[in-house]
């Protein structure tokens, strides 16, 4: 039921969707009926596809470098207060000014030689912070009795980070995941969006070229992959998640 | 001869509060004595102390260096995503003792707490009392000449903690180890000891010795137990008849 009943809901409004726009004649540059939209994604496959590949390897990128950089970033702040106060009014400031507005500045720094790279780095500062202070906040919440425990065994510090420090985090690492993995797709799309015409040949680029030609159609084909992508992530995590926790964490633990 | 020693040994918090003043005392080889005190006149600072994990800001310890102490905390503190068998042996590992060393002192812990069933169980699979054998395993695979506890059985009901009682006195005969126990608890303190030091706002108040005739039969009802209790009771400044 709980797969079943989402499912024949969607269908039941593509059904909707199909009909009422036959009915009251909307033309098919406004909305497209779903049939079209299927036979757009069908026409296009190979460019579409295409496309996704080039957004997939954008988002994964900034995820990745992201996590990287965030649990880096992490332990330092943990381990050295002073680093921490140096760096964290920087490191909001570059979650709160508009990404949109400094897009423009990357791709004219970076985007010359190498656009992808751009892309990259515009949706790693969209994706960054999530990651940076769930992990910081789950590294800052461990049992100081734990840390003691530590010390009287004599951990040094690479022993302390993964026997105790990694995987009492890694909750908070992988809720923080989840968001930023989200944050990377839309950070790919946007970073796309500005990087404009010929600089990427992404989905969210194959959005606005359908849009100039009017093939409303294809639009909603591109945007349904983007959607799609978007969701795969979200289970992706979710289903890392599991693997990870469900062994030993109470947030899986059955009431 | 001598397992720990505090000379004039103080102790202040960064925040200025000051925890302990001017504690001397001795710990004998193979002896157990319970810190006896009401929360917060720094029995756990003094065990802290002992452990090495606070320095005195005045005066001396001496002692052992930290891989001799094993500490028990006042909750089991183990690591969720580790097995039984995984906690126990994780302070081993951190030392580097080999393989096959690491197994036969797991065993052997397993066995002294009596949990041998449960090697592979995570913690949230047991009660709290096992939970609580474990962190005990955890500190004696170390085989530790001294044993510091940190109101071990606080969080225990009545029954469990009885029951810990007399495991602890046993695995105390059997390893010769040096206990030192916090408590709140008169009667637990009575019962276990040989001596308690009885603690008021940072400072040792009295040390008492306690009669350890009937030893053999059930010491719960043995009258020695009982005037301990009154007297330990008396030092912490109850009425009788009245706590």
């Amino acid at each position: 039921m709980r797969y079943l009943t989402p499912v024949l809901l969607g269908m039941a409004l593509l059904a909707l969707w199909e009909i009422w726009v036959s009915a009251a004649s909307i033309p098919v540059f406004i909305l497209p009926p779903p049939s079209a939209i299927g036979a757009a994604l069908v026409d296009n496959f190979a460019s579409l596809m295409a496309a996704l590949w080039v957004t997939v390897k954008v988002t994964a990128a900034a995820f990745f470098w992201a996590a990287v950089s965030a649990i880096g970033l992490a332990i330092i702040f943990t381990r050295a207060r002073l680093i921490e106060m140096a760096l964290y009014p920087y490191v909001v400031t570059l979650q709160v000014t508009p990404v949109v507005a400094i897009a423009p500045l990357i791709l004219i720094w970076v985007g010359f030689d190498n656009v992808s790279r751009a892309l990259v780095i515009i949706a790693w500062i969209v994706a960054f912070f999530p990651m940076l202070t769930n992990t910081v906040q789950g590294l800052r919440s461990i049992d100081p009795q734990l840390h003691d425990l530590m010390r009287l065994s004599g951990a040094n510090w690479w022993q302390r980070l993964c026997y105790l420090e990694m995987p009492a985090a890694l909750p908070s690492i992988l809720t923080g995941a989840k968001i930023s993995g989200g944050l990377a797709l839309i950070g790919a799309v946007v970073a796309e969006f500005v990087a404009g015409s010929g600089a990427s040949t992404g989905l969210a680029w194959r959005i606005i070229e359908a849009g100039n030609r009017l093939e409303i159609a294809t639009m909603f084909a591109s945007l349904a992959l983007l959607s799609a992508l978007g969701i795969v992530l979200f289970y992706l995590l979710s289903f890392c998640e599991w693997l990870l926790l469900h062994r030993w964490h109470e947030s899986f633990r059955r009431g | 001869m001598t397992a720990l020693a505090l000379n004039a040994a103080s102790l202040q918090y960064d925040n200025g509060f000051t925890a302990l003043r001017d504690i001397t005392a001795e710990f004998m080889r193979g002896s157990f004595t319970a810190l006896v005190g009401p929360s917060g006149c720094g029995k756990s600072s003094l065990l802290r102390l002992l452990a090495g994990l606070e320095p005195p800001s005045t005066g001396s310890v001496s002692g052992l260096a930290q891989s001799d102490i094993g500490f028990v905390f006042q909750e089991p503190t183990l690591l969720a995503w580790r097995s039984v068998a995984d906690n126990i042996t994780l302070p081993l590992k951190i030392e580097g003792h080999s393989q096959n060393e690491i197994a036969a002192r797991l065993a052997e812990a397993l066995q002294l707490v009596g949990l041998a069933d449960f090697a592979d169980a995570l913690p949230r699979q047991l009660s709290g009392g096992m939970k609580m054998r474990v962190s005990l395993a955890r500190a004696l695979a170390k085989r530790p000449p001294v044993l510091l506890m940190d109101e071990p059985f606080a969080a225990l009901d009545e029954l469990t903690r009885f029951r810990l009682d007399d495991d602890l006195r046993a695995i105390w005969q059997q390893q010769n180890c040096t206990i030192v126990f916090v408590t709140h608890s008169v009667t637990e303190a009575a019962y276990l000891a040989e001596r308690a030091l009885v603690m008021q706002d940072g400072q040792l108040k009295s040390a008492i010795a306690i009669d350890q005739t009937g030893r053999a039969d059930n010491f719960r009802s043995a009258p020695n137990y009982m005037a301990a209790c009154a007297e330990l009771s008396k030092a912490l400044g109850h009425e009788a008849g009245t706590g």
